[in-house]
């Protein structure tokens, strides 16, 4: 067999393997053939003392699947970290982040007081509400318009505290996410 | 001789001779096939190998003649793992000289 049967029925075999590896193996074993020819050898007599194409191809294939994931999780642990992008967050927060998440907890935290006094206003308005007399009609309109307003308030507080949760948790993600990723 | 035996021994025998210089392929494959009676091509996955897991590096220098050759230089870590696969080797190799010698 020659130098280029032995290389072409060498990358057939190793086909399934990445074309940068395929041609560095090519590489190698073609410069054995060189250096063995420089010293006076036959070709044919090189490709019989390398042995079985198949056999080597085999060799190779059979230390690649180990190799592969191997150097995927190298390149992850290499990659460095995304500096711009966690610039980008320390500042986002600051600036932006913080303050909208800032004033919606503190719209919240109203919400609820607003709610929690008004209530018991209502409450203590019906402890007092037979005492009135000739205003007993207006002060029942009043404390049932202002049972309304108490159920619109409680409504504005469940879904602000709602929406800040959530919110929250996708932002943080998305925090985490350009953190440790990048753009 | 028995060809599990050789394979079992190769990649410690490769590193081996990479401890005493760096070599090129062809070198390590002619020294280590005419004294093991191996296919000159089975050391190159393992060189391969060895590589991947850097226990070796490679480097390109040039020949005399003829295009650069690729060089097998021993990392560190490379020769940490041969002095453990040799204290290992002489501790199996008393064990089963005890076995097979019948001194029990």
């Amino acid at each position: 067999m020659t130098k280029a049967e032995y290389l072409k029925l060498l990358s057939t075999d190793l086909s399934c393997m990445p074309y940068g590896e395929v041609q560095d193996i090519i590489d190698e074993i073609g410069s054995h053939f060189d250096t063995a020819i420089e010293r006076g050898k036959t070709e044919d007599q090189i490709a019989v003392e390398l042995g079985d194409v198949h056999e080597l191809a085999k060799s190779y294939i059979n230390i690649t699947p180990n190799k592969l994931p191997a150097v995927l999780r190298e390149n992850s642990e290499k990659k460095p970290a995304p500096k711009g992008a966690r610039v980008f967050v320390i500042l986002f927060n600051v600036f932006v982040g913080a303050p909208i998440g800032l004033w919606w907890a503190a719209i919240d935290i109203a919400l609820v007081y607003a709610f929690v006094s008004n209530l018991i206003f209502f409450i203590a308005r019906w402890t007092m509400i037979s005492d009135l007399g000739v205003y007993i009609t207006p002060a029942v309109m009043f404390q049932i318009s202002s049972f309304f307003g108490l159920l619109v308030i409680l409504v504005l507080a469940y879904f602000g505290i709602r929406l800040l949760i959530k919110a929250l948790s996708s932002y943080l993600k998305w925090n985490r996410k350009l953190w440790v990723k990048g753009f | 001789m028995n060809i599990q035996f050789k394979k079992g021994v190769l990649d410690m025998c490769v590193l081996a001779m990479l401890r005493d210089g760096d070599s090129y392929g062809y070198d390590i494959a002619d020294t280590l096939s005419s004294k093991i009676l191996l296919a000159d091509g089975t050391v190159y996955p393992i060189l391969r190998k060895l590589a991947s897991d850097g226990l070796v590096t490679t480097y390109l220098k040039e020949s005399q003649n003829g295009p650069p050759r690729k060089y097998y230089h021993l990392t560190d870590k490379g020769l940490d793992l041969l002095k453990e696969y040799i204290d290992d080797w002489n501790s199996f190799n008393e064990v089963v000289r005890g076995i097979i010698g019948g001194d029990r």
